[in-house]
């Protein structure tokens, strides 16, 4: 959830600010590298660290956690290009 | 092109784990994982394939779709796309996770978990396939408007 949802901050915060998308560009060749590289480092590190202490019966709660947070991720994403655009 | 290649094979491998997961018993519990796998490895190739494509040759075809008639199939396709890949790519690297560890005879809230996750997956990559079939048309209408 935290990874989908800061993808789409940090696409909100890099689109709007060049300076970001600059220093993302210059840190991997390519920002869009960078962002992926941020993206699954972000998932994989927290749902490490997560998965350790999350009990083993969450499945309940986190199915429509998530499937809200990849609503809000991707229509965060259209609202943004479609403003941009 | 490859990219959409592998993404379509890996929305038919989350097709068929979210069949084996409908049918969940102890004799299908290894072909389940193995088509989680292989949902996430086909959509690593993917984002690598189709990272390396954009990266190195896309700059071309973005300078033709700007000046053309579907300027859009950029600055809104492109540029959603590119971005929203990385919500498919997580939910399918998790999918394959959570199929690794859970047991779905028994758990049922892990069963309804992976089949709406796969939903996701399955909807995302399909969205994104369509956004990508806009941009080469974008391309081709660009190449074939004079003086582009």
């Amino acid at each position: 959830m935290v990874a989908i949802l800061g993808n789409t901050v940090l696409t909100w915060v890099k689109e709007e600010n060049m300076a970001v998308n600059l220093a993302m560009k210059q840190l991997l060749y390519h920002h869009w590298i960078t962002h992926g590289v941020a993206v699954i480092l972000t998932f994989l590190v927290l749902g490490f660290i997560l998965s350790r202490i999350v009990r083993p019966s969450a499945c309940r709660t986190l199915t429509p956690l998530l499937v809200v947070a990849s609503a809000i991720g991707a229509l965060g994403l259209v609202a943004l290009f479609l403003i941009l655009g | 092109m490859v990219h959409p290649t592998t993404a379509a094979l890996s929305i038919f491998c989350a097709i068929w784990f979210a069949v084996e997961v409908l049918n969940a018993s102890e004799s299908n519990r290894g072909r389940t994982r193995f088509a989680a796998l292989a949902s996430m490895w086909l959509m690593v190739a993917t984002w690598i394939v189709g990272g390396y494509w954009y990266v190195v040759y896309y700059a071309a075809d973005k300078a033709i779709i700007l000046k053309s008639a579907w300027p859009f199939a950029h600055t809104f396709f492109m540029e959603a796309k590119e971005h929203a890949f990385f919500i498919t790519l997580v939910l399918s690297i998790y999918l394959a996770i959570v199929a690794g560890k859970e047991d779905f005879v028994h758990n049922r809230s892990a069963r309804v978990l992976v089949l709406w996750v796969a939903a996701l997956v399955i909807i995302s990559a399909f969205a994104i396939e369509g956004a990508g079939s806009l941009i080469s048309m974008g391309v081709r209408i660009g190449l074939m408007q004079p003086g582009v």
